[in-house]
């Protein structure tokens, strides 16, 4: 009977810590006036970008190492997603002409013109530093003070060699005052996503093609 | 036994706030129709669906859907509303509880597609599709509009005289300028303001 009662509590609490996993939706897309083309001057080629309708369907969890109480945090970022607009800004302010394309060969039959494709993948995030924040317990769990973010950017040739390669990051951070404004666990994501765009921007910028 | 007479109160209590706690102008704003199919956007629009998550607790709360600077949507738990949107910009979609305007922690940014459908959810910390405002795909879109209510807004177009873009924009970047929301200027400005009410 014992052990009965025993597993019953066990099942009980799972079920529990299970029903008060909550799952917060980060949304991280930069605004576009923060990317500007100041002192830019725009490379005379027209160049596609792959960031396939596929792509933004993709998305990956991090689940907080902090846990409050029973409760458990998990963010769901999409990263291919909530970049496509800024990526697209950054194209637009560095080159002539931006074509979108769905995949690699269609970026060279669609156009003659076109002699590069640019493409961004690999997202990842390492530090997130979740901070217990009191205060805000009822409406956040817990908020989000830092977190980096870094992705894979690729130029190919006609020839689909690799002409230029580069890991960007970004880093960004919002404080309990600024997330209390209505930043949410979304700011130091979005901060951090900025960065790693305007860093994006410097480089193509800096680019001989 | 006291003891566990005060939790069982605190536990009703709690629940009875969660449930039918919260002051709520839902029917005020809005009115439950038959939902039609509605036309196909334009190129220039984005058809915006928007929907409240069916789920009881906080049920009572009233929601209000704000894009940018435009009432668009205003729902009671388990039913939705649809905007068509010019796609010419990207849209803060604020979810604003019980006319709290000047607390916007609900948001989410709406990349246009022109000619295209979006479609946004607000869904409560026990759903397990998150806490928040966030993208739902078109195949479960689908599905909820054939269970879910449609919710009619009474005045189309109704201002608040706040960008929430703008204020968000300025909140990423660390501008100063950042707009101070007024929150009890935008209730005295709405449309169906009842000044009896603060009596």
């Amino acid at each position: 009977m014992q052990f009965i009662n025993r597993v019953l509590t066990t099942l009980f609490l799972l079920v529990l810590a299970a029903s008060c996993t909550t799952y917060l939706p980060v949304q991280m897309t930069p605004p576009l006036s923060a990317i500007n083309a100041d002192g830019i001057n725009k490379k005379p080629v027209a160049i596609a970008y792959l960031l396939p309708s596929v792509s933004k369907r993709l998305s990956f969890n991090q689940t907080s190492s902090y846990h409050y109480g029973i409760l458990s945090h998990t963010l769901k970022l999409s990263p291919y997603r909530d970049s496509s607009p800024v990526f697209r800004k950054v194209l637009k302010n560095v080159f002539k002409e931006i074509v979108p394309v769905r995949s690699v060969s269609a970026a060279f039959d669609s156009s003659a013109n076109i002699k590069y494709l640019i493409s961004i993948s690999d997202f990842k995030t390492h530090t997130t530093d979740f901070k217990t924040a009191i205060g805000y317990v009822e409406h956040y769990g817990q908020s989000v003070n830092q977190f980096d973010i870094s992705f894979m950017c690729k130029i190919i040739d006609r020839n689909n060699s690799v002409v230029w390669k580069q890991k960007i990051a970004g880093y960004g951070t919002a404080t309990d005052d600024e997330i209390v404004k209505g930043g949410a666990n979304a700011l130091a994501p979005t901060r951090a996503l900025l960065s790693a765009f305007q860093t994006l921007q410097k480089k193509l910028d800096a680019l001989e093609l | 036994m006291n003891k566990m007479n005060s939790f069982i109160k605190v536990v009703v209590i709690f629940l009875l706030l969660n449930v039918f706690g919260c002051s709520n102008k839902v029917a005020l704003y809005s009115s439950e129709v038959k939902y039609s199919l509605p036309s196909p956007p334009s190129a220039n629009e984005t058809l915006l669906y928007l929907f409240r998550e069916d789920t009881i607790v906080g049920g009572a709360i009233g929601l209000t859907f704000v894009a940018d600077d435009t009432v668009v949507a205003t729902l009671s738990h388990g039913t939705f509303s649809y905007v068509n949107l010019p796609a010419d910009k990207p849209y803060e979609i604020v979810a604003v509880m019980n006319e709290n305007f000047a607390d916007p922690k609900y948001h989410f940014r709406l990349d246009p597609e022109p000619g295209g459908n979006a479609y946004v959810m607000w869904s409560n910390a026990l759903g397990l599709r998150g806490f928040g405002v966030s993208a739902i795909d078109e195949g479960y879109a689908e599905k909820i509009i054939k269970e879910y209510g449609y919710r009619k807004l009474k005045i189309k177009g109704e201002k608040i005289g706040v960008s929430y873009n703008e204020y968000f924009d300025k909140l990423v970047t660390k501008d100063s300028s950042i707009p101070v929301i007024d929150n009890e200027k935008i209730i005295r400005n709405r449309p169906l303001y009842d000044a009896s009410e603060e009596q």
